[in-house]
């Protein structure tokens, strides 16, 4: 069984389709790339994976059960992490206090406890700061942990971006662009961070324009055009697919390094 | 501040607020004392919702639920004072319940807009419905006492109203450290993120907007008996926004001391200036509007500033370093 399975997503906004009718399978332990043009529809199905838009028609499970009648909070609690186009991080903290919130869903102590902070809700409170922290140490970020998010540079306020995904404990952790706007050398990191998450397990989709990078990093690919699929193979399957290359070229230049 | 330099400041503001009937001794400056714990309760009340980013302008509503329902009780049945004290919280926490968990299911504008419309329904109501005393309001309530202890004046009320103030800014205090305070910030700072780490928006809101409005009732209460009267346009739709104003005053990112300084300031302030009552809501506004512009963070933004002072006089070097960076 897939670990997620989407059959006839759709979602419309207004007259536009921005996702059409769309099945696709994402295997455990994959990483599968999702490219397509500008406007294509990859950040629409992310937000329509993790809820934070209910589809128009059109179902996604997740270990079998049905998710896409759920809030973005229940999802987020079924084992779905994610990250945004833009750094969406809690920008006035520090960065171990981002990943520490991003934590919320590991407390077992009850709320009264938490309130009064008896010991065993400080004793939690600690572990899974000490957590937050590992999380950072394994991205390379431990040394910043008390920058502020916003004083980060950009490269840097993407992997924070990962960190603060990762503390919801995802199976299933979608990545939109995590490489965009990163020199070579962050790029390279980031690559190797993605790599050591699946080797962790996690299975990883991952929108991204650079080519080279989703060559290098995925074992399949699907192409998103206009909502739908066009295209769906290996990495070598992509790169000489006469239908994905026009897609690029149709709308920008840069797409030609697809050949 | 360190937890550990905390104590012994506490410590001192403890004492002096203990002592400080003994050292004012002026009837009028405890009444206005206890107007600005009153205001600050409200105040935090409101900045808790801000937390979330929701703005509420309808504390003086919630207020008028607590103070009309201890009245009710106290005068119509033969309940103690004691007991209406926290049904009046209660009684206004669940008419913020009942009234919010729907505005929030459809978004903070709807939570802004309903704030607003049930702080004029509230005040109409207690207006027009005779049952609540009309317009001219309820006449001679009684005073709180223990035995034959009446809480008549300003001594009294003053530390009756100062426990309220402790336990609300303990409580709040005890929230905003909490995993609760944590996922209130991570909401505050964004909503979207804040649901994707699995925190359930809706429900940390329509807490915080619930807690606010208990405490809103509960010092309601408390200004009943010390007035011994209630006139529904006391709450009015004025209060809530003086409210807004002693938080963004003090400073909206400053959820606890921030209502607290600004309604001292805005109590104290035209008090020294001699400004007459019927000016007040221009110099209030004035105020405001000098604060949003010069000081956006509010008073408690002013030593975070300093540096930026010091480079104006005469450090430019530093500041041009700080650009470059
Ligand atoms: N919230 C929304 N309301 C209305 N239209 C939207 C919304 N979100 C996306 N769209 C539209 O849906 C289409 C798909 O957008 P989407 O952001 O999913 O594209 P994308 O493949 O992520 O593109 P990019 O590579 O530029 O990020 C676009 O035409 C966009 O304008
Ligand atoms: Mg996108």
């Amino acid at each position: 069984m897939p670990l997620l399975e989407i059959r006839g997503l759709t979602k419309h906004f207004g007259g536009l389709a921005a996702v059409n009718n769309l099945d696709m399978d994402v295997n455990k332990s994959e990483i599968l790339g999702l490219i397509g043009p500008n406007g294509a529809g990859k950040t629409t199905l992310f937000n329509l994976i993790n809820g934070f838009f209910p589809p128009t028609s059109g179902e996604t499970r997740f270990k079998g059960d049905v998710i896409s009648s759920l809030k973005a909070h229940e999802i987020a609690k079924k084992g779905i992490g994610r990250t945004f186009q833009q750094s969406v991080l809690f920008m006035e903290s520090a960065v171990l206090e981002n990943v520490f919130t991003g934590f919320h869903l590991n407390y077992k102590s009850g709320l009264l406890s938490q309130f009064l902070h008896t010991r065993e809700a400080r004793k939690e409170s600690n572990d899974i700061r000490q957590k937050a922290f590992d999380i950072l140490e394994f991205l390379g970020l431990a040394s910043l942990k008390d920058e502020l998010a916003k004083n980060l540079p950009h490269g840097h306020q993407r992997v924070l971006g990962v960190c603060v995904a990762l503390a919801c404990n995802p199976e299933l952790l979608l990545l939109d662009e995590p490489v965009t706007g990163m020199n070579p050398q962050e790029t390279e990191n980031m690559i190797n961070i993605i790599g050591q998450l699946r080797d962790r397990g996690i299975t990883i989709v991952v929108v991204e324009h650079d080519m080279k990078v989703v060559m290098s990093l995925c074992d399949r690919i699907v192409v998103l055009n206009y909502g739908k699929i066009i295209s769906e193979g290996s990495p070598e399957d992509i790169k000489g697919n006469r239908e994905v290359i026009e897609a690029y070229l149709g709308r920008e230049g840069a797409g030609a390094n697809v050949a | 501040m360190k937890a550990g330099n905390k104590i012994p400041f506490m410590t001192i503001a403890l004492i002096l607020l203990l002592l400080l009937p003994f050292i004012i001794r002026s009837n009028y400056i405890l009444h206005l004392i206890i107007y600005v714990a009153i205001y600050s309760i409200l105040g935090m009340g409101f900045s808790m919702m801000w937390k979330n980013r929701l703005i509420s302008c309808g504390q003086a509503g919630f207020f008028a639920v607590g103070a009309y329902t201890s009245t009710l009780l106290v005068t119509r049945t033969d309940l103690s004072f004691w007991w209406t004290l926290p049904l009046s919280g209660i009684a206004s926490a669940f008419f913020a319940f009942i009234i919010f968990s729907a505005a929030l299911r459809a978004g903070p504008l709807v939570f802004f807009g309903m704030s607003l419309v049930s702080s004029f329904i509230i005040m109409e109501v207690l207006g027009t419905v005779e049952f609540f005393g009309g317009w001219e309001g309820i006449l001679d309530i009684p005073s709180a006492s223990i035995g034959s202890f009446f809480f008549y004046g300003k001594i009294s009320n003053y530390y009756f109203v100062m426990i309220l103030l402790i336990l609300n800014i303990v409580v709040f205090y005890a929230l905003y450290k909490s995993r609760i305070g944590r996922a209130w910030t991570a909401i505050g700072s964004s909503v979207s993120l804040a649901e994707a780490q699995g925190i359930n928006v809706y429900r940390y809101r329509l807490a915080a907007s619930t807690i606010a409005c208990f405490f809103a009732g509960v010092v309601g209460a408390f200004y009943a008996q010390y007035q011994n009267l209630l006139v529904p346009n006391s709450f009015s739709f004025q209060l809530s926004i003086y409210v807004q104003m002693y938080a963004l005053l003090g400073g909206l990112s400053h959820f606890i001391a921030g209502p607290i300084i600004g309604a001292g300031i805005m109590v104290f302030l035209p008090e020294y200036l001699r400004v007459a009552n019927e000016y007040q809501p221009i110099y209030f506004s004035i105020l405001i509007i000098l604060i949003v512009i010069f000081l956006p963070g509010g008073i408690l933004s002013i030593p975070q500033r300093v540096p930026w002072l010091a480079g104006k006089f005469g450090k430019k070097k530093e500041e041009s370093v700080m650009v470059n960076e």
